[in-house]
């Protein structure tokens, strides 16, 4: 079981990710923008995090920039958005922010459910 | 239990697959192009059927600029990239402008109106209104300033002759509740179907 932070402007979605990895066995927190997922972060202490890409408020550049600022790297970070990245982007994001994979909304449930495995599996 | 149920809408759908050449360079100055296909290259098929002799804008509210670039280097179309510079640093180049996203309609229709008085294109196209409509369930608010939004295109039409293609992402087939029923002169239905090939021996 691992600790999940969900971070969408979309409560549906929040909601749907939610049911799905609770179902998963996982314990799950919400977020519905950057500047309360980068405030709750730490105290959340999440093992993973599906973040959403062009939410209101913050942009991704500045979220990022602030984990990177704050040093708060322990944690995984998987893309859930309608963004279509190119391949040097998504390597590109990999490498330098830890970002960890990418599920494309509308999502695949079992690519996602693959895909949050697969990330709480490395180290 | 029937009862319970009500009629909501009535949508026709014609095949105009024999009719697409006589129909696309004419007859309509705002298409709404409902479609499923999450590859580019199913839509810039589709835009290369329309001639569009003094280049289009693309303007993109979902893929970036980098993910879409081996597909239009053989075209004329202009690039607003309404998304990367929410994540990279970017500086435009000759070919791309990098915008912030728009937070509705009404800035999406500034949006549009800057690039249409700076490059005076033939075609807009939006990819993509699902970024501001649900079709399958629409609010009052949300319809009121949708057509607001259509009605500013329509504005544009005696001073720049443009013509726009709205895109809206259908796909996970929810039903389309509210369709608009004036102000797009084409609603088209563009239904990609792929399936893995068994080959017998």
């Amino acid at each position: 079981m691992a600790k999940v932070m969900i971070v969408d402007d979309n409560r549906d979605i929040v909601e749907t990710l939610k049911s799905i990895m609770e179902m998963e066995g996982h314990e799950t927190e919400t977020a519905y923008d950057g500047e309360e997922f980068l405030e709750r972060v730490e105290s959340v202490n999440p093992d993973l995090v599906l973040l959403d890409v062009m939410m209101p408020g913050l942009t991704t550049k500045e979220i990022l920039g602030r984990l990177k600022e704050r040093e708060l790297n322990h944690f995984k970070i998987i893309f859930v958005t309608v963004v279509r990245f190119s391949e040097d982007e998504r390597k590109r994001l990999m490498t330098e922010f830890n970002i960890q994979d990418f599920v494309t909304k509308p999502f695949n449930l079992s690519d996602l459910v693959k895909k949050v495995k697969i990330a709480l599996l490395q180290k | 239990m029937e009862d319970e149920f009500e009629v909501v809408a009535v949508n026709y759908w014609k095949d105009v697959k024999r009719e697409l050449k006589t129909l696309l360079p004419h007859h309509w100055k705002t298409m709404l192009l409902i479609h499923n296909s999450i590859e580019f290259t199913d839509i810039k098929n589709f835009l290369s059927k329309i001639p569009c002799n003094s280049g289009g804008v693309y303007i993109s509210l979902t893929k970036t600029s980098d993910s879409i670039k081996p597909y239009i280097n053989d075209t004329n179309l202009f690039v607003v990239d309404c998304v990367s510079a929410t994540v990279f640093e970017k500086e435009d180049t000759e070919g791309c402008s990098f915008e912030p996203p728009p937070s509705n309609l009404k800035a999406l229709a500034e949006l549009i109106d800057k690039y249409s008085k700076r490059l005076k294109p033939d075609l807009i196209i939006l990819d993509s209104l699902s970024q501001f409509i649900d079709f399958s369930q629409t609010s009052m608010t949300e319809g009121r300033e949708f057509y607001d939004f259509l009605e500013s295109l329509r504005q544009h039409r005696p001073r720049l002759p443009c013509r726009f293609i709205l895109l809206y992402d259908h796909v996970l087939s929810k039903k389309l509740r509210t369709l608009p029923s004036f102000r797009v002169d084409m609603i088209l239905r563009l239904e990609v179907i792929k399936e893995q090939i068994a080959w017998k021996d």
